[in-house]
């Protein structure tokens, strides 16, 4: 299968399986020959930011004394983020730990995070496969 | 305190700690033909408006260290800034009421949309430029961008 039928085939996946919804089209719909790589760029973006966010959730959680205050407040910039890229399953699970937030429930909060670490990991990996495969549709050799 | 701008590119400053927030929608404001400046929070907002610099429109986020977006705007609005638009964006539905009683003219929720921000220039700046804010066309990709752009799902018309 070409490098651009298994780009266009995990896309689909991704849509399909409800880890990205109709906000990432609207990023797809905004890259143009000016920006020729605005969607990889926000990608790339969101990968970092949100593994930040995720180790600096990891250290408030471990605390003696939690300050759900501080967790909500990088919940909800995760959310935010997911929110603004289409990340629907990541965003989700973010509403959640909000609320969670909200209870003030440590156990609840760290069962979240879990299940926030595996969706963001999840995404992460299929965004690095589809960067990769876009470079090489677009002719340049895979990173390694 | 912010004069009218007429017969050039809208001015817009956006107020946003989160970077990817950020990027998305000073692209979205590139493409809608404005010059945008960007900070990360409200005191730097507040900061440029003592500095004497004035904008057409500014988007703020709700949520943000040091000053919030609302305490923002009241700032901005104390300080006789009645032109300039504001418009308060936030994924937290309960933002609104906080913008619209601190001085916003208008709330958005987050996720941004292109075709939102392009119809919220056309009304607001009509009447400051006399003209509307450039047309956004998606039929023109070149093959550079067909990777992507191929991928997405039949056209949605963007209203303008």
């Amino acid at each position: 299968m070409s490098a651009a039928n298994q780009l266009a085939a995990l896309i689909a996946n991704m849509f399909a399986t409800g880890l990205l919804d109709d906000q990432f089209q609207q990023l797809q719909m905004l890259q143009d020959p000016s920006a020729p790589n605005f969607v990889s760029e926000v990608v790339t973006l969101f990968c970092q930011d949100g593994e930040r966010i995720i180790g600096e959730l990891a250290k408030q959680l471990d605390k003696p004394s939690v300050d759900f205050d501080r967790v909500d407040a990088f919940v909800h910039q995760l959310k935010g983020s997911s929110a603004s890229v289409g990340a629907l399953k990541v965003k989700n699970t973010c509403i959640q730990f909000c609320e969670l937030c909200q209870q003030k429930s440590k156990d609840g909060c760290l069962k979240t995070l879990e299940t926030v670490r595996i969706n963001f990991y999840e995404l992460r990996g299929k965004f690095q496969t589809m960067l990769q495969l876009e470079r090489q549709v677009n002719g340049f050799p895979p990173n390694n | 305190m912010a004069s009218k701008n007429q017969g050039s590119a809208p001015r817009a400053l956006v107020v946003e700690d989160i970077k990817v927030d950020c990027v998305i929608l000073m692209h979205m404001l590139h493409k809608l033909n404005c010059e945008a400046t960007v900070v990360e929070n409200g005191k730097e907002a507040v900061d440029l408006f003592v500095e004497g610099k004035t904008f057409d429109i500014v988007f703020l986020d709700k949520d943000m260290p040091l000053m919030s977006g609302p305490e923002a705007v009241a700032k901005i609005r104390a300080m006789g800034a009645t032109e300039v638009k504001i418009v308060g964006v936030s994924a937290d539905f309960g933002g609104q009421e906080a913008f619209m009683q601190a001085g916003a003219d208008v709330f958005v929720p987050k996720p941004v949309k292109l075709e939102t921000v392009a119809a919220m220039l056309e009304v607001m700046m009509l009447g400051a430029s006399g003209e509307a804010p450039r047309k956004v066309d998606h039929e023109s990709h070149s093959d550079e961008t067909k990777s992507f752009a191929k991928m997405k799902p039949p056209e949605k018309e963007i209203k303008m």
